[in-house]
């Protein structure tokens, strides 16, 4: 070991702790700083909310969340009144007393079951099937045939139910219209007999007074599912 | 040193040229000899090639040649007649009996005398003739082979009340006929007594193969009353092939009493044939009953025992045809065994034998000869003493044992099918010279009209008179039902399909139903390989349905024209959605594919027309096979088609790309799946359908609000990005499916398996 080197040993050693209580001195100041910012910060937030678990900022997630679902039932309601709109014309334009073309009663019962839709969630289980040819389409049937039926499915149909369902078949065999509705009721329905209500009443007497013995109504109960069956002769001609 | 590769081919070239000059040596030194044995080597006259024209020439009429020519001819216009038959919606036997009329004098002889006379002269008939009868000998076999007698057994009290009934009926019918026409059309030198028994019988024959087909092709053989049918045919079949022998052997010897031996040496051969011969087979077949072990000693002895059958019956005098129905009936009973068999033999006999026995018909039936108003009366008294007697008679009787009419009818309607049997037999009357020409010839038309009425008249016993229904809880329980019609030609898929039925209706499985449906193309059914090949494609779907849970109805069917079939059960039937395979698919959609397409259907008249008229392009761009497609057109309900990359057990990522606002239809069965399966929906929204569509996007946000956490809608990605492995399935349309890949072929081979939809 030379002395040069120690002289340059010493200086090293002398300026390593310069420089370390230069950076402990500015890291001292920092936190002083900081702490004093912290304070004012404190201060200046404790005077515009004095605690944060009992105040709450309105989150726009909130509102967003609310304006969906606001919207998709405008939506959904704005649909159902489109519905009903098309019922309101055909009651009042299309079936002056006289007969109407079986399609135009079809198109009427599928704005029933719509607007019938809006009780139920979109996943129940609604099963509809139309087999009708389209020169059937074009044949005669009594206006308002397949309302009484439809309106029952939905008014009592046990909608809470797991395997609930309501099924609609619309269908032309050899010039007769066949429609038959079924659906699932609550059990505590079997004993109440108000199956046979005063809508059904009017529904049977009308069939007769306009077809005669052209029709045949039947409704049967098994197993929990209640199921109407309506078939009409359809005419060539009003 | 040369590789091996070229060592060989050099020593192949190097024996060739020394074998070659070698030859040519021995040549030029043997022809020196040519000159002390004076051989005339001078050149012909004309020249190589008219040498080897005339060669032709003699060729063509040696005998083989002509044989061979004419078997060519048969085979060739017998197809063609069937098809056309086909079309009309009539059993392809009839066209193949009137092309064999139609190669005779009745239409070619008359019409291209020349032709005729190079194709059918009359030193080849001989010829024509043995191999037409060995060709009836196997067939008649089949016949027999067909025939169930277990099912005589089982419920045959109405069954051979009816049938005998039915024979007995116009039997009696057809010799008071005889009584009429004896004077007018007998042949010189016949009994009357021969002459009465062999009109009666021709009266009464049923023909057991066309009928079990018309049966089977009108999915009427699982039926109660497709069971009694058959049975009936069956029991006559029997009935009327022992009458035909007493009544040969009647005629051959031309009294009853002279007959007694031979009748005698018949009942021993067959109480030999039913209590020797039969045990012995039967131990042979429960030792072989699998194909592997259905070695050709085997084969052998069956068709020894079939040969010496036949011959025995021929010698005995009651045609060897009897011979050969016996051998067929005392066949083992074990299923496999028969079905087995039948395969053996039944093509050899029925495309390639069985039309030259129509054409020898066809050859003998003049119908120039009823060329007299006499002629056609007694045609026509014929026709209807036959329909009469047996129609009638048939259906009465079922009334009688407790059928319903629409029952009786039908069952009168098929028994009233003669077929190619009343041919056979008009065929031996000729020989032993009981019938004259004309009587020959209006016998045959007969038979014609006969097989001909059949279908005709079951649709119109079905239009007006309502069919018994079976199991009529069942039917309006379906009606209210959610119905899938799964049809699947290969059982795999059939699996992959059912599981998908479960898919949409796993919670709902009390209203809904599942029917699995495989058709199978017809000619190749019959009543013992069908019930073989009804087990071997349901067992998958078995083994699925009850890993699922999923109760399904299984139907299998022969038919004809496959799409149709589908199509018209799809349509008449109370289904809401059909589900099938994608077929021979060529789902890469590549220009080869297409053409692949296009080629295995090219002959498809439609296609062609479409392609003519502009309404298709003739290079299939669908991504489908033709099958397919013409399916879809066909179709009135619902379908999806499945294109089948493998399919996990439990799915749960689903993909569903929406390309236009018509696609919301897809909707339905997503409400399904996630209703039933809580399978998790992405909808793929690159091309902001969803977005800009209020009527979709509301409908997408009321299902989320249903079920939180299992739709995602993903926009702003381009179809290529996505990451195809991460789903299950995907859910597309019809046309989006067309439209993208046709667009991009690269596509189709990164998606996962896909159920395309059609509304």
């Amino acid at each position: 070991m030379s002395p040069f080197y120690y002289c340059l040993l010493i200086i090293g050693i002398i300026a390593a702790i310069l420089l370390i209580g230069y950076l402990y001195w500015k890291t001292r100041n920092l936190k002083r700083q900081n702490e004093l910012l912290i304070r004012q910060s404190r201060e200046i937030s404790s005077v515009a909310f004095p605690d944060e678990s009992i105040d709450y900022k309105l989150d726009p997630h909130l509102l967003k969340n609310a304006l969906n679902a606001i919207q998709s039932h405008a939506y959904q309601s704005y649909h159902a009144l489109d519905k009903l709109s098309n019922v309101l014309d055909y009651i009042l334009y299309e079936t002056d007393g006289k007969f109407v073309k079986l399609k135009d009663e079809i198109a009427f019962a599928q704005n029933l079951i719509e607007i019938n839709k809006l009780k139920i969630s979109p996943l129940f289980d609604l099963h509809i099937r139309k087999k009708i040819s389209p020169e059937a389409g074009e044949l005669f049937i009594a206006p308002f045939m397949t309302i009484n039926p439809i309106e029952n499915a939905f008014k009592h149909a046990d909608v809470q139910n797991e395997n609930s369902f309501i099924s609609v078949v619309f269908e032309v065999m050899d010039d007769q219209f066949i429609l038959i509705v079924s659906n699932r009721i609550q059990p505590k329905q079997f004993t109440t007999s108000n199956l046979g209500g005063l809508g059904n009443k009017t529904f049977a007497q009308r069939l007769k007074k306009i077809y005669g013995s052209d029709y045949h109504l039947n409704t049967e109960q098994k197993e929990g599912i209640y199921t109407v069956t309506v078939k009409i002769k359809l005419y060539k001609n009003d | 040193m040369l590789k091996g590769k070229y060592r060989s081919t050099f020593f192949y070239l190097i024996i060739l040229i020394l074998g070659i000059s070698l030859g040519y040596f021995i040549v030029q030194q043997g022809t020196l000899f040519e000159i002390r044995t004076d051989i005339n080597n001078q050149t012909p006259a004309h020249s190589a090639w008219s040498h080897f024209i005339n060669h032709l020439k003699e060729n063509l009429s040696y005998p083989l040649a002509i044989l061979m020519l004419q078997i060519i001819t048969i085979i060739f216009v017998a197809r063609i007649f069937g098809i056309l038959f086909k079309k009309i919606g009539q059993p392809s036997v009839i066209g193949e009996i009137v092309a064999g009329i139609a190669l005779g004098p009745s239409l070619l002889g008359n019409y291209f005398p020349e032709l005729s006379l190079f194709l059918f002269p009359a030193s080849s008939l001989g010829n024509l003739g043995v191999l037409s009868q060995i060709g009836l000998v196997l067939f008649m076999f089949v016949v027999g082979m067909e025939l169930d007698l277990k099912i005589l057994k089982n419920k045959a009290q109405d069954a051979i009340v009816i049938s005998h009934v039915s024979i007995i009926f116009p039997f009696l019918l057809g010799m008071g006929l005889a009584y009429v026409i004896f004077q007018s059309t007998a042949p010189e030198g016949i009994s009357f007594l021969s002459y009465a028994l062999f009109i009666g019988i021709s009266m009464s024959i049923t023909a057991f193969p066309v009928l079990a087909r018309i049966v089977q092709e009108r999915g009427m053989s699982k039926t109660r009353l497709g069971s009694i049918a058959i049975t009936c045919a069956a029991a006559d079949d029997i009935t009327a092939w022992c009458l035909l022998a007493a009544v040969i052997a009647v005629v051959k010897a031309g009294s009853v009493v002279s007959a007694i031996y031979t009748i005698a040496f018949a009942v021993a051969y067959v109480l030999v044939m039913v209590r020797l011969v039969k045990p012995f087979l039967q131990r042979i077949g429960d030792l072989h009953t699998t194909k592997e072990r259905l070695g050709k000693s085997i084969v052998g002895v069956f068709f020894l025992t079939l040969l010496i059958s036949s011959w025995t019956s021929e010698v005995i005098g009651i045609h060897a045809l009897f011979g050969a129905f016996m051998a067929g009936v005392i066949m083992p009973t074990n299923t496999s065994f028969r079905s087995i068999f039948i395969e053996k033999v039944e093509d050899v006999a029925q495309v390639l034998l069985l039309p030259l026995f129509f054409v020898y018909t066809g050859l003998r039936t003049q119908i120039g000869l009823l060329n007299e108003a006499e002629h056609w009366q007694t045609c026509f008294w014929v026709v209807t003493i036959a329909v009469v007697g047996k129609f009638i008679g048939s259906a009465l009787s079922a009334r009688f044992v407790g059928q319903n009419w629409h029952s009786s009818l039908t069952i009168g309607a098929l028994m009233n099918t003669r077929g190619l049997m009343e041919l056979i037999a008009l065929n031996i009357g000729y020989d032993l010279g009981v019938l004259t020409d004309e009587m020959f010839a209006i016998l045959v038309l007969m038979a014609l009209i006969t097989t001909f009425m059949t279908g005709p008249a079951l649709d119109l016993i079905n239009k007006f008179f309502k069919p018994e229904i079976e199991n009529n809880a069942d039917l309006i329980s379906k009606k209210n039902k959610y119905n899938i019609l799964i049809s699947f030609g290969n059982p795999n898929s059939g699996k992959t399909l059912l599981r998908i039925a479960n898919m949409l209706t796993k919670k709902s499985q009390e209203n809904s139903t599942v029917t699995a449906l495989h058709l199978s193309i017809g000619n190749e059914l019959n009543t013992y390989n069908s019930i073989e090949y009804e087990r071997d494609n349901f067992s998958l779907l078995n083994d699925e349905s009850e890993r699922l849970d999923q109760p399904y109805t299984a139907i299998f069917r022969g038919t004809d024209n496959i799409n149709e079939d589908i199509a018209k059960m799809a349509n008449e039937e109370d289904f809401d959605l059909l589900l099938t395979g994608i077929g021979q698919s060529v789902y890469e959609g590549s220009v080869l594919g297409s053409i692949i397409g296009f080629t295995s259907k090219v002959v498809n008249p439609e296609r062609l027309l479409g392609s003519l008229t502009g309404k298709e392009n003739l290079f299939n761009h669908s991504g489908f096979e033709d099958n397919t497609t013409a399916l879809l057109k066909s179709i009135e309900i619902p379908c999806g088609i499945l294109v089948d990359k493998g399919l996990p057990k439990i799915v749960k990522n689903i993909l569903v790309p929406i390309k236009s606002v018509s696609d919301s239809f897809i909707l339905i069965y997503v409400h399904k799946l996630v209703q039933n399966s809580a399978v998790n929906i992405t909808f793929l929204d690159d091309d902001h359908i969803i977005k800009n569509s209020v009527e979709l996007k509301e409908a997408i946000r009321s299902l989320d609000y249903a079920a939180p956490n299992h739709i995602t809608v993903i926009d702003e990605v381009n179809t290529h990005t996505i990451d195809y492995a991460q789903f299950d399935i995907m859910l597309i349309s019809f046309v989006a499916w067309k439209q993208i890949s046709f667009e991009k072929e690269q596509w189709t081979k990164i998606i996962p398996s896909t159920l395309i939809l059609k509304p």
